[in-house]
């Protein structure tokens, strides 16, 4: 059935699902599923895969994949890999070594030094630009900024970018939340925060996401590409609050299934989920979260990620079947 | 009033009077507050519209183990961590001083039983937790066996064995610790074990700060 609605280019038209219906932000590819990798359980990290098809809401897990168990590190994703910053082995723990999975083949890429972070960090913030080219590696102790090129693999040299405004994270490992849309990607902690804009590379300055007052930094921010993101305030909290990714202006809040902190978040096309969380222990609770209507769905163990008791403060990548690219459909990633 | 760790699948329904109030694996514990709460739930399809006849898979649970002891499920170590304001603890003297809000609980409660008369010694709760969890498994995937329900990845399930199962009931019923319980759950069910454990048994490289080899995460009977 035809569904008409706000697309990211800010008009209004098609959005059917093999729609390629020009190149706008929401439309360039089409989610359809995501990976989470790592995560940790009561000091023991792991560095499992779990794979979530989001026509089904349904998490298998691929096993052990990525090169050390990880735990309070962020990732990010381009259109082929996911990569973890840092995965260097522990919980929280600093460094600069970058993991990588191949989504077309669902295995692990064989490790590049060219991928790693050239600022030794704990838990990070990840912000990926619009069309997926570059990712800006913000916090985990440090007010260094990184920026890896999603086109060549390869990390900028340190300094590429200015250094974040808003510091260097929260108390917890050095973690900031935050979420990117089509024009800006934001991070906060504890009355701190900036935002980047895309086009230039230039910071706001300090305090330009007021909200961040109310946030610890490890609970996570889930983006969209509707225009809006999703952002709690501590790991045991109920309330979910939309904002505008731009503007930064608080849209609603609502109730979540759980009390929880530390998403795993997964970005997807028309919803996103949570996959495993903190809510005083850390579990495998998931989540389905509209992005349409203020409303969540709480998942059975389907769509709960496996392997081990429970997982949180892991990281999620995304992958689609269609992308459109800058010049209409050239590739496709099947399944 | 009862507790039950319950199985849910693709969603978690929305049934008046029940509540989920702990996790982990992929089980849930909810409260049931009434005997209709309680037939809806156990009558409430496993999967609604695909003709398969299954329900909601329900194991009861005293309130001991579903309040209590589940919050260690997923220990080896003598004590669980947690945040200090949040459940009303007095935080650890050393975490404090580190800033931190962190405090230690352990199983036994030996470290807050003259804080609380509900502080108490959970460890029979907790092997009897841990038992009923992995019969759960257990009885689950020997009944998605019997009624030829796939994997999640589509792959088909070994076939029945009556023989497998009574065996592995003995097997589970013989287990009194709670490392051989995590060490069996991982090793015939496929749920990874802490790395508290894993260093115990030798499994661990601390160097490289991960498992010595891939844990084999597929259900191994």
């Amino acid at each position: 059935m035809p569904q008409f609605g706000r697309l990211g280019g800010g008009f209004y038209g098609y959005r059917g699902y093999h729609s390629i219906f020009g190149n706008t932000f929401y439309s360039r590819t089409v989610y359809t599923r995501g990976y989470t990798h790592c995560g940790y359980q009561n000091s023991s990290p792991w560095r499992n895969t779990n794979r979530t098809i989001h026509s089904t809401d349904t998490t298998t897990n691929l096993g052990d994949m990525m090169d050390y168990n990880q735990s309070y590190a962020n990732g990010g994703f381009g259109d082929y890999n996911t990569y973890i910053f840092n995965d260097s082995g522990g919980v929280g723990s600093a460094g600069t070594f970058v993991s990588s999975m191949s989504m077309v083949t669902e295995t692990l890429r064989s490790h590049n030094s060219a991928w790693d972070l050239k600022t030794s960090r704990n838990d990070t913030r990840t912000l990926m630009n619009n069309g997926l080219t570059f990712i800006y590696i913000v916090g985990g102790n440090t007010a260094n900024v990184d920026k890896f090129s999603i086109a060549t693999d390869t990390m900028f040299g340190a300094g590429s970018v200015g250094n974040c405004p808003a510091g260097a994270g929260g108390s917890t490992y050095g973690a900031f939340t935050g979420f990117f849309g089509q024009y800006i990607g934001t991070v906060g902690a504890q009355s701190n925060s900036a935002t980047l804009t895309w086009t230039t590379e230039t910071w706001s300055g300090n305090g330009a996401w007021s909200f961040a007052s109310n946030c610890d930094g490890v609970a996570k921010g889930l983006s969209s590409k509707y225009g809006w993101a999703y952002n709690g305030t501590t790991n045991t909290a109920n309330t979910h609050y939309k904002f505008n990714d731009t503007t930064l202006s608080q849209i609603s809040s609502f109730g979540r299934p759980d009390n929880c902190g530390e998403e795993n978040f997964q970005v997807g096309q028309d919803w996103g989920y949570s996959l495993g969380s903190y809510n005083g222990s850390q579990t495998n609770n998931a989540y389905k979260q509209y992005y349409t209507t203020d409303s969540a769905v709480a998942g059975g163990s389907t769509m709960q990620p496996k392997g081990h008791g429970g997982m949180s403060s892991g990281m999620c990548g995304t992958a689609a079947s269609l992308i459109a690219g800058a010049n209409g459909p050239t590739s496709g990633l099947g399944g | 009033m009862a507790y039950y760790l319950a199985k849910f699948f693709r969603y978690i329904p929305q049934i008046d009077g029940m509540q989920v109030v702990a996790s982990f694996d992929n089980f849930n514990v909810v409260r049931v507050t009434t005997d209709l709460t309680y037939s809806t739930l156990s009558a409430t399809e496993a999967f609604p519209d695909q003709g398969i006849a299954k329900t909601i898979p329900l194991i009861e649970l005293t309130e001991n183990e579903a309040l209590s002891a589940s919050k260690f499920y997923a220990e080896t170590r003598p004590y669980r961590t947690a945040y200090s304001d949040v459940e009303g603890l007095p935080p650890d003297p050393d975490s404090l001083a580190a800033g931190k809000r962190k405090t230690k609980v352990y199983l036994t409660n030996a470290n807050f039983a003259s804080l609380s008369a509900d502080a108490y010694d959970a460890t029979a709760d907790l092997i009897s937790l841990k038992r009923k969890a992995l019969r759960l498994h257990l009885d689950q995937e020997m009944e998605d066996r019997q009624l030829q329900i796939k994997n999640l990845d589509n792959t088909p399930r070994p076939p029945y064995d009556a023989t497998v199962h009574a065996n592995l009931r003995t097997l589970i019923d013989s287990l009194s610790t709670v490392d051989d319980l995590v060490r069996v759950r991982e090793d015939i069910f496929g749920h990874e074990m802490t790395r508290d454990l894993a260093t115990r048994l030798g499994r661990w490289d601390s160097t490289r700060n991960t498992r010595l080899s891939a844990v084999n995460f597929k259900p191994n009977y």
